[in-house]
């Protein structure tokens, strides 16, 4: 698998198809990988897949934004690439996507893998199996039968925590803007004190930026060095997604975002006085 | 020693071509309500930007409410559809994070509905209420 893998790379970069290949390597650790990025024929000897490639590797593509890049993609990671190509981040021609058939990293969201499908791929590196997972939604449905106060009690706690790192923010595949709220000092949205009130308004407003676009990919768990649980938070918004505009993001590159458009129709989606 | 009790703040974001114009007929038609609100005078419901909702709960507001054009009478034809989905999923969210579904409302007031935006006000005020009565229980 990782020789097909390198096969690939190696021929993309020596016919000059793409400038850099995004993938993995080994780090120092024995046993832990990290992103590489590589733009000589010679080094794709480096690249690696195995348990510990969890990092979702599309967060780097609307950096190449001139350049062509391949992108060795999982089929979770898969999602967020459509979705990178969809708000025209990159162009589909100047990304290659290599998709490989995963069968689960070394994290929690494996458990419930919802796609390791790798529909539109350009390259599909090993056998694509039905793992037989299911989404699992019983968590979210507890916690929304919980009173308000028992919620804030939560979130306090959690957000107690938060050292504003923003690792979450900078992970995010859908969180590219170069000028982001949480930086700006007019209108300043974000105090830059770290405190639990406004640790918790700078993901609120996070996670209403990244409503109806965020894929559920968990990377911004993956990252938090508090162990923040903004898995509640994401798969809640892909249920809501689901649920109020019956969009599901990163199924494919052309519809349009739920929030950038709207139907005359659809009184029923909530209640206006 | 005698506890004062605190008013409620509400925060009112209305639209500068209907609800605005309604809240105005409010006081002409000398209809009554309460003067918790604290209106804020915006272009279109479509320039609500969900950020300076979750800004005023922070600040905090016990109740937000957004009013503007009934849909297909937008001055901007559209703004307040897209208000709308904002509206839809922004409660939710905010209610998974604490922000009790009771406090935050959105209503539909055209510039002749002095009276409809009276009644709107009441009925938040009353809902917020009902809402700031559970938290102390």
């Amino acid at each position: 698998m990782e020789k097909e893998m390198q096969e690939i790379a190696k021929k993309l970069l020596a016919e000059k198809k793409v400038d850099w290949v995004i993938g993995y390597e080994n780090s120092f650790e024995p046993g832990a990988s990290r992103p590489v990025f590589i733009n000589k024929p010679e080094d794709a000897v480096k690249l690696v897949f195995n348990k510990s490639c969890v990092n979702n590797l599309s967060v780097y593509l609307p950096k190449v934004k001139k350049q062509k890049a391949a992108v060795i993609a999982k089929g979770c990671d898969l999602r967020s690439v459509r979705e990178i190509i969809k708000e025209h981040q990159i162009l589909r021609e100047n990304v290659v996507i290599i998709g490989v058939a995963c069968e689960g990293v070394d994290s929690s969201k494996c458990a419930t893998c919802r796609e390791n499908k790798l529909d539109g791929a350009d390259f599909t590196v090993g056998a694509v199996k039905d793992l037989g997972r299911k989404e699992d939604l019983s968590d979210i449905e507890k916690f929304e039968k919980l009173s308000s106060s028992e919620k804030e009690a939560f979130w306090n706690k959690e957000f107690e925590r938060c050292i504003r790192c923003y690792a979450c923010r900078n992970v995010c595949p859908v969180c590219y803007c170069p000028d982001c709220f949480a930086n700006r000092l007019m209108p300043e949205y974000l105090n830059k004190v770290v405190n639990t009130a406004e640790n918790k308004v700078f993901q609120q407003i996070r996670m209403q930026h990244v409503f109806g676009r965020c894929t559920d990919c968990r990377a911004c768990e993956e990252a938090c060095p508090v162990g923040i649980k903004l898995s509640l938070l994401t798969k809640k918004m892909s249920k809501d997604a689901k649920k109020l505009f019956n969009y599901e993001s990163g199924k494919d590159t052309d519809s349009r975002p739920p929030l950038s458009t709207f139907k005359v129709d659809e009184e029923g989606i909530v209640e206006i006085m | 020693m005698e506890t004062k009790e605190k008013k409620l703040n509400i925060v009112g974001f209305l639209c500068n071509w209907c609800s605005y114009a309604g809240a105005d007929m409010t006081g002409l038609g000398r209809n009554i309500y309460p003067a918790n609100i604290k209106v804020i005078r915006i272009p279109c419901t479509g320039r609500m930007d969900p950020m300076m909702v979750i800004e005023a709960f922070h600040k905090g507001a016990d109740g937000v409410l957004i009013s503007g054009c009934h849909p297909g009478d937008c001055h901007y034809s559209e703004g307040n559809y897209y208000w709308r989905r904002r509206y839809a999923h922004l409660k939710e969210l905010l209610d998974f994070f604490g922000i009790d579904k009771r406090r935050f409302h959105a209503s539909w007031v055209s510039a002749s509905e002095g009276k409809k935006f009276a009644e709107v006000v009441k009925k938040v005020v009353i809902e917020t209420e009902e809402w700031k009565k559970s938290t102390l229980k």
